[in-house]
């Protein structure tokens, strides 16, 4: 649906800067596709190329089959119809009710009075601003006021919604509602969705891809599952560390008195992960039973990204040094993740 | 206060409103095109056009710099050409609606710079041209402030056609300085003085009231 190939992006001035350096990205019809970054990585100049907000200093921006960076104005504008988008702070025209708003992009259009409302009344009804319609944004709430940018973007029935840090600016329970608003629109319209974020936890409840963008480069892409589960680039560990952490407190393990060898008197500390399906092993009932281990589990946590449930546990095995080496072994065996991160003073 | 004397009055307040309504209605008709012309051809903006920019830019400038009452003697020529006088309430007209015009445009300029750049992406990004950019957002969104800018405008020409009378242009001013200044009569003086003053007064609280029933924001 969208081919982003070789964009680049200088703004040069009295200091010259790369903004985004050959950027290559595929975004598949019907999908959600998040783009994460730090403020200054890049992500909103790329967002804006691809409706030619910010024409690209090289490179092509296919969408659904035309290269954009080659249209005229007139034919750009045109395309420009099938590309709906939304805005951190909405930008809808304080002069205008919240149906003159939605109507908006369809008098640009020149569609009659009645064809505009046959059109916009089921989109208020989606959104559920019905009853707010005669309206001033003025009169409305942060998450309200993005609705109505939602629902101006749909009015011309767009393939693609790019969401400029579309819920940035709200509060925690509105983003959730915003973000169940456009995972909805996606599955009951079809839309391919593209949207930026500096906040993983907006990747994890509705995006199916991901990319991850710093300094101007995509640093790592895949499912969602994916990057979450197993994350390369240390950007893309911190992020998620921001939503899913598996780390011990500091203080915790200064408490435990981690060493990097197993000396007499220490135990094992190690970090297991699940997806998916080996969430319904019973690793631990196995190596309290077969192994006469304590287990003592210091951390756990399960998370469903993208319906995939994802688990971490952070566990001691504490017993006799042999019994705890085959417990390893056994673990090393079972289709989950696992890693020593070291040695702690045993319990018993 | 003799009947002459008022009906003096009365023809002065008339003579007064003549001016200030047709160099209001020019400069509203050549003024509020040229402050959207220097917003929208300055860079980065949507038909941005840096020279003709700056070339604007510098006439705009060079009227305002002129004080009025220079201006009015220094285009008598061009005032005689367009209103085939140089005396009277028409011919006031010209170097009004002349030194009216820049001071809107910066005006309306300013009001329209105003606006949250982002609302013109937005429209942008839903395909609209240049010209529905400036008709259904740039305008609608600035009518509050831009009346605004008409209400000051308005205020200003009632206090500049009182200069006109220097040069033989009737109204108020006219009155006060021939009667109340030159031939000592303080009543006309006074009474000119109240004239202007409830004029000013009605033509802000009306200026208020409307933009503020536009004002949705």
């Amino acid at each position: 649906m969208i081919q982003l190939q070789h964009i680049s992006k200088v703004y040069e001035g009295t200091t010259r800067v790369e903004a985004l350096k050959d950027i290559n990205l595929e975004v598949k019809e019907g999908e959600i596709f998040g783009i994460i970054g730090q403020s200054g990585a890049g992500k909103s100049t790329l967002i804006r190329c691809i409706n030619m907000l910010e024409a690209p200093t090289s490179g092509s921006v296919i969408v659904n089959g035309t290269d954009l960076t080659t249209l005229s104005k007139s034919a750009l504008r045109k395309a420009r119809k099938d590309i709906g988008m939304i805005f951190q702070h909405f930008n809808l025209l304080s002069s205008r009710t919240v149906y003159d708003n939605v109507a908006f992009p369809l008098e640009l259009q020149g569609l009659s009075k009645s064809e505009i409302k046959e059109r916009i009344t089921p989109i208020l009804d989606i959104v559920g601003l019905t009853e707010r319609m005669n309206n001033y944004p003025s009169q409305l709430s942060g998450g309200q006021k993005q609705r109505v940018g939602i629902a101006r973007a749909l009015a011309s029935n767009p393939k693609v919604l790019l969401c400029d840090e579309a819920t940035s600016a709200l509060d925690p329970q509105t983003t959730e509602s915003i973000l169940k608003l456009l995972k909805d629109i996606n599955e009951k319209m079809g839309l391919t969705i593209v949207l930026i974020t500096h906040e993983m936890h907006v990747i994890r409840e509705i995006c199916d891809r991901v990319a991850v963008i710093e300094g101007g480069i995509i640093l790592e892409e895949g499912s969602t599952v994916e990057v979450f589960t197993h994350p390369r680039e240390n950007t893309t560990k911190e992020f998620i560390s921001s939503v899913v952490s598996d780390n011990l407190p500091p203080e915790a393990l200064e408490h435990l008195e981690l060493h990097d060898q197993w000396i007499a008197g220490t135990a094992p500390l190690v970090r297991l992960k699940f997806t998916g399906q080996s969430t319904d092993e019973p690793v631990v009932a196995g190596l309290v039973r077969r192994f006469n281990l304590d287990v003592s589990i210091l951390f756990g946590g399960i998370d469903y990204i993208q319906n995939t449930c994802v688990g971490r546990l952070i566990v001691i095995l504490n017993g006799d040094p042999e019994n705890a080496q085959e417990g390893l072994d056994y673990i090393k065996t079972l289709p989950i993740e696992s890693e020593v991160i070291g040695y702690v003073r045993a319990n018993n | 206060m003799s009947e002459q004397i008022i009906n003096l009055l009365i023809t002065g307040t008339l003579d007064t409103l003549q001016m200030t309504i047709i160099s209001t209605v020019m400069a509203m008709l050549l003024g509020i095109p040229l402050g959207v012309v220097l917003v929208v051809t300055s860079k980065g903006h949507i038909l941005e056009n840096v020279a003709l920019n700056k070339v604007l830019g510098a006439v705009v400038n060079a009227t305002r710099s002129i004080p009025f009452i220079i201006l009015m003697v220094a285009i008598i020529p061009f005032t005689r050409m367009v209103a085939g006088t140089s005396i009277g309430t028409t011919a006031a007209c010209v170097p009004l609606t002349i030194a009216a015009i820049p001071f809107l445009a910066r005006l309306v300029e300013t009001s329209i710079k105003d606006i949250n750049f982002g609302v013109i992406e937005a429209a942008q990004s839903m395909g609209a041209s240049p010209l529905q950019i400036i008709w259904k957002v740039l305008l609608p969104e600035a009518l509050p402030t831009i009346i605004d800018n008409v209400t000051v405008l308005i205020v200003n020409l009632i206090s500049y056609s009182a200069m006109a009378g220097a040069i033989g242009g009737g109204g108020l001013g006219d009155i006060a300085i021939r009667y109340g200044y030159q031939r000592f009569q303080a009543d006309v003086m006074i009474a000119t003085i109240i004239i202007l003053i409830i004029l000013v007064q009605l033509v802000q609280m009306i200026g208020d009231a409307w933009s503020k029933a536009m004002n949705k924001k």
